[in-house]
């Protein structure tokens, strides 16, 4: 999927990404690559910007991490961030729902 | 090879434009870094020589420019900078807001005399909004030419003072014009100078 397409669902995709295992930058887009079978390939230099964004916003935390060769920063949601990304959920499903009973009903 | 085309390249780049405080910036250079050199690894496990690795690390993250732009926007509450800045002009502008009514009720003036203290707050403000701009504005925000010509509508008016140089409304329009001029100029000058020491610093630290 082209970068277009995925503008307004950056910060979804990553809130999602997040919320199954705290991780930093270069394993989030591995992760969303692999959760959605290689569609979603994440343009790297606007991802750093969208967390550092959300954690402006509260819905993500961050901590440098030392377990590793090298210190990572590594991304933790935040109770706001759950609950926006269950607003976001809401909100695509019923989306989806209705993008798709309009593409069906103008066959 | 091209500077930008590795990693130390393009994380030099990056840091020259970003003009965030040291303690973000560090932090950001040190999050590139770390996602560059994890990206680069797995590139050359996939069978590129580590030169053709790096450089297609650090295309694959962008133009550093760009990148510089978005971090910072998502880094600066921009509605938070704006706030302190009205505040901070509001506080000439009611210190003789009050003083003014004061006198016109006791009659010692008319009300609508000019007073010579009219222009303190669209100059604070205007002086406040420029060094914001001019500091914080990348060096690509200059090459756009957009605060440039601004400036130069700001330095257009010296034409009105020559027609009549004690003119106190024109004190009043142009003022907050030379005040944004100067402010921007400040502002670019006040960043130049920060890039300038961290430079410094970051030579002496290699060194």
């Amino acid at each position: 999927m082209n970068s277009e397409a995925m503008k307004g669902h950056l910060d979804a995709l990553l809130l999602a990404a997040v919320e199954r295992q705290p991780a930093h930058g270069y394993a989030l887009i591995e992760r969303v690559r692999a959760l959605s079978d290689g569609a979603f390939l994440l343009p790297e230099g606007t991802v750093y910007p969208a967390l550092h964004r959300l954690e402006r916003l509260g819905l993500l935390e961050s901590a440098w991490s030392a377990d590793a060769p090298r210190r990572r920063r590594v991304y933790s949601l935040t109770d706001r961030g759950r609950a926006v990304l269950v607003e976001r959920r809401e909100e695509w499903r019923a989306f989806a729902s209705g993008m798709s009973a309009a593409l069906q009903g103008a066959r | 090879m091209k500077p930008n085309d590795t990693i130390a390249g393009y994380l030099l780049t990056l840091r020259r434009r970003l003009l965030l405080g040291a303690e973000t910036r560090d932090r950001i250079i040190a999050e590139v870094e770390d996602h560059l050199e994890e990206s680069a690894r797995a590139l050359r496990e996939a069978g590129r020589t580590p030169a053709a690795a790096e450089r297609e690390a650090v295309a694959r993250f962008g133009d550093p420019t760009r990148t510089a732009l978005r971090l910072q926007a998502a880094r600066i509450n921009g509605k938070g900078l704006i706030l302190p800045l009205t505040l901070l002009a509001c506080i000439p502008s009611m210190a003789h807001v009050f003083p003014y009514y004061v006198r016109a009720t006791m009659g010692s003036i008319q009300r609508g005399d000019a007073s010579p203290w009219s222009f303190v707050a669209p100059v604070a403000l205007s002086f406040g909004l420029g060094f914001a701009g001019g500091y914080l504005l990348p060096r690509s925000a200059w090459r756009s030419g957009g605060w440039a010509g601004a400036t130069l509508v700001a330095l257009g008016t010296p034409g009105a003072w020559l027609r009549d140089p004690w003119a106190y409304r024109d004190l009043i329009l142009f003022g907050p014009g030379y005040a944004m001029a100067v402010g921007i100029v400040g502002g670019w000058a006040g960043g130049r100078l920060r890039q300038l020491v961290q430079r410094v610093r970051n030579r002496s630290v290699r060194a």
